[in-house]
């Protein structure tokens, strides 16, 4: 309870760049395993040794672009959290935005603006994903909720009487 | 200066231009004879190194030997490789009439073809056509989902702002929880808090949300709970938006009451 109730802004950049390398270096792992078999030179033998050359190799490098990814877009992410004071999906697509951007600055401005938006979009899209998920969660349960859903409020128990809207009366509970 | 030109090779390449002697330039090469297994490709952009007297026509191609430094001025020119589905024409002896019909090869995928496989050519352009047409239509219902979720006051994340705004903007909340006020939804495991809880109900044919989310200041935190209702503008009203400190005095500062 008390990682609960904790900030979780500034610590969440490690804990995001750490996540993201381990997801990239999996899926490095799978991926370049797959392709270092392919090239390698014929025979079982050879090739799973291709195998684990190119996984050795590559895998973590593409973790360690992952992790590059994951804590500038934490980073950005909280920034804008303590700018905006307010944790929304626009944080998320915006930091998403500015990280391809900052990631391809080397580039030219037509590469940054390119995955500026390449990075919005698909922040964008993982945000909707989850805003439908949850959306098609709450419907499954949405039966139930209208049973409970009497206004059976704690604080302001039913007030039809109040003549004033700034009571600051402690109440109990 | 764009040549259509028919064949399936580099064999045939060189055939149609006489440039047994040209070397092509190496990438080119690659392009070509890689080209061999390009069924569905329907040009193939292909740089190629020739001379410059090439299509004057007046010449024999292809015969001078290329010693001289001038006259094997390289010039750039793109050549679109088209495959072909028919076999491919037989030797054709003058120029003129194989530039014929290189253009004549442009002119349809289908030509050349017997009809069972224009049926199946057009199978197969109409399965890809849905399948586009179907990978479209997905991602604009996503987009869609999202803009109404982003852009609109009258989803969750337009009446948190809206809540939030009000509780920022309230003397008593600001006095009790310390002035920079920040608001978030629930904690996730991965320290996401961007989710704001609600649920949509009915009552009596009306919508109403209702939402819970969370304040802090420097001083204290607080949980906000709001209800809205749909009034007769179809725009969302508050019913109520109450903010209720955590920790041990318990105050509840009422926002809003309209029931």
């Amino acid at each position: 309870m008390e990682e609960y109730a904790r900030d979780p802004c500034p610590w969440r950049i490690v804990d995001d760049c750490g996540g993201a390398f381990s997801m990239g270096a999996i899926g490095g792992a799978f991926f370049h395993s797959v392709k270092g078999f392919r090239n390698a030179p014929s025979g079982h033998y050879r090739r799973l040794i291709g195998s684990f050359i190119a996984v050795k190799e590559r895998a973590p490098i593409v973790g360690g672009n992952f992790a590059v990814w994951g804590g500038l877009f934490s980073a950005i992410d909280c920034t804008l959290v303590y700018v905006r004071k307010k944790e929304d999906p626009w944080n998320s697509i915006t930091s998403g935005a500015l990280t391809g951007a900052i990631l391809s600055v080397r580039n030219g401005t037509g590469a940054m603006i390119g995955s500026a938006i390449i990075g919005g979009v698909l922040l964008a899209l993982i945000e909707g994903m989850g805003i439908m998920f949850t959306k098609i969660s709450a419907d499954q349960f949405n039966p139930a909720n209208r049973i409970m859903e009497d206004p059976s409020q704690m604080p302001p128990p039913s007030q039809n009487t109040s003549p004033f809207f700034t009571n600051q009366a402690p109440q109990y509970q | 200066m764009n040549i259509w030109m028919q064949g399936r090779n580099l064999a045939l390449c060189k055939d149609v231009f006489r440039l047994k002697q040209i070397s092509l330039h190496a990438k080119c090469c690659h392009k070509l004879s890689s080209s061999q297994g390009y069924e569905n490709a329907r040009a193939l952009q292909l740089h190629v190194a020739y001379l410059p007297n090439l299509h004057s026509g007046k010449r024999k191609l292809g015969t001078e030997p290329f010693s001289d430094p001038n006259v094997l001025r390289q010039q750039l020119y793109t050549i679109s490789f088209v495959p072909t589905r028919s076999k491919s024409t037989g030797k054709q002896s003058s120029d003129t009439s194989e530039k014929r019909s290189l253009v004549e090869a442009r002119e349809s995928p289908y030509a050349g073809l017997t009809p069972s496989q224009k049926v199946k050519e057009a199978g197969k352009d109409a399965s890809y056509t849905l399948v586009i047409v179907v990978g479209l239509a997905v991602t604009g219902f996503m987009f869609y989902m999202i803009g109404r979720e982003l852009f609109s006051s009258q989803s969750p994340s337009g009446v948190y702002g809206d809540a939030l705004k009000k509780c920022q903007a309230s003397m008593e909340v600001t006095a009790a929880l310390g002035e920079p006020i920040k608001g978030y939804g629930e904690t996730t495991r991965r320290g996401r808090r961007r989710h704001v809880s609600h649920t949509e109900f009915e009552v009596n044919g009306v919508p109403h949300m209702r939402m819970r989310f969370y304040v802090e200041g420097p001083y204290r935190k607080a949980t906000v709970h709001v209800e809205v209702e749909k009034g007769e503008s179809g725009k969302y009203e508050y019913r109520y938006l109450f903010v209720e400190t955590e920790g041990y005095p318990h105050r509840t500062f009422i926002l809003e009451d309209n029931r």
